[in-house]
């Protein structure tokens, strides 16, 4: 499960998966809670961005080479 | 000729830098630490940038870069009693595998609708930082890199020089260790069981 969420599976294994979710009602609503909590964690760490004084050092360190 | 190396590499640092910091915030848990350990990570990018032979694979050679200045550098400026091999350390910590997602369908809880919906909308953004923040080390590490900026078992395990199955296990660790986090504090704040 954990493989198809991180994108890992090749076409044939992502099928047998999806048939399985298909099929068993306990396996698809376990796959739908851990897609929401990786959501969740992706949501909460893309609202964090660099801060302007680190882009200003980055920014003088890059003009000093 | 140079000229355009040094435009490549800024424009590669500028396009990955929110990234970077995030990794290094992480890394460190301290927001001046991370600006220092990026700044001293793009130094060190900067003069093994010729190393660099497909321009795609900048993110994770950064954050390989990151992760080493890390583990190297920074790591060592606390006084650990004995020093770890990160790459060694037995994988026996914890050893249980929660589910928040078990713990949330049990029957007791079965009168609301869907209280595992319900239960990651009301996570706090603070609380999954700080459950991420308390993760050991060697699976903060990996979840950070896998799980939230999306790198492949391939990609982290070459990075931190582990088998793809340590890394694949660290992940599975650390995601269980992080719910475990988040479910013993909801239970603390009086989250109706």
């Amino acid at each position: 499960m954990f493989e198809v969420l991180q994108g890992q599976l090749n076409i044939k294994q992502k099928a047998e998966l999806d048939t399985h979710i298909e099929e068993c009602k306990h396996c698809c609503d376990r796959f739908e809670f851990e897609k929401l909590f990786k959501e969740k964690l992706s949501e909460i760490n893309k609202e964090q961005k660099a801060p302007k004084n680190l882009s200003k050092k980055v920014e003088k360190l890059l003009s000093e080479f | 000729m140079a000229e355009e190396k040094k435009h490549k590499f800024e424009s590669c640092i500028k396009e990955c830098l929110d990234t970077m910091y995030r990794v290094a915030l992480r890394l460190t848990k301290d927001h001046e630490k991370a600006e220092d350990l990026v700044a001293d990570s793009v130094l060190s990018a900067w003069k093994n940038f010729t190393s660099l032979k497909e321009e795609k694979k900048f993110k994770p050679w950064i954050l390989r870069i990151i992760t080493n200045t890390y583990i190297s550098g920074y790591r060592h400026k606390k006084s650990y009693p004995d020093p770890i091999n990160f790459g060694q350390i037995a994988e026996d910590e914890n050893g249980d595998d929660f589910s928040l997602f078990e713990a949330l369908a049990s029957p007791f809880l079965l009168w609301q609708q869907n209280p595992e919906k319900m239960f990651v909308n009301n996570l706090l953004k603070q609380d999954i930082i700080k459950a991420l923040e308390s993760l050991p080390d060697q699976y903060r590490i990996v979840v950070t890199l896998c799980e939230l900026e999306s790198l492949s078992y391939q990609e982290v395990a070459k990075m931190l020089n582990l088998p793809i199955g340590t890394a694949r296990s660290r992940l599975s660790r650390g995601r269980s260790m992080l719910q475990k986090q988040l479910w013993n504090w909801a239970k603390e704040k009086g989250y109706r069981l």
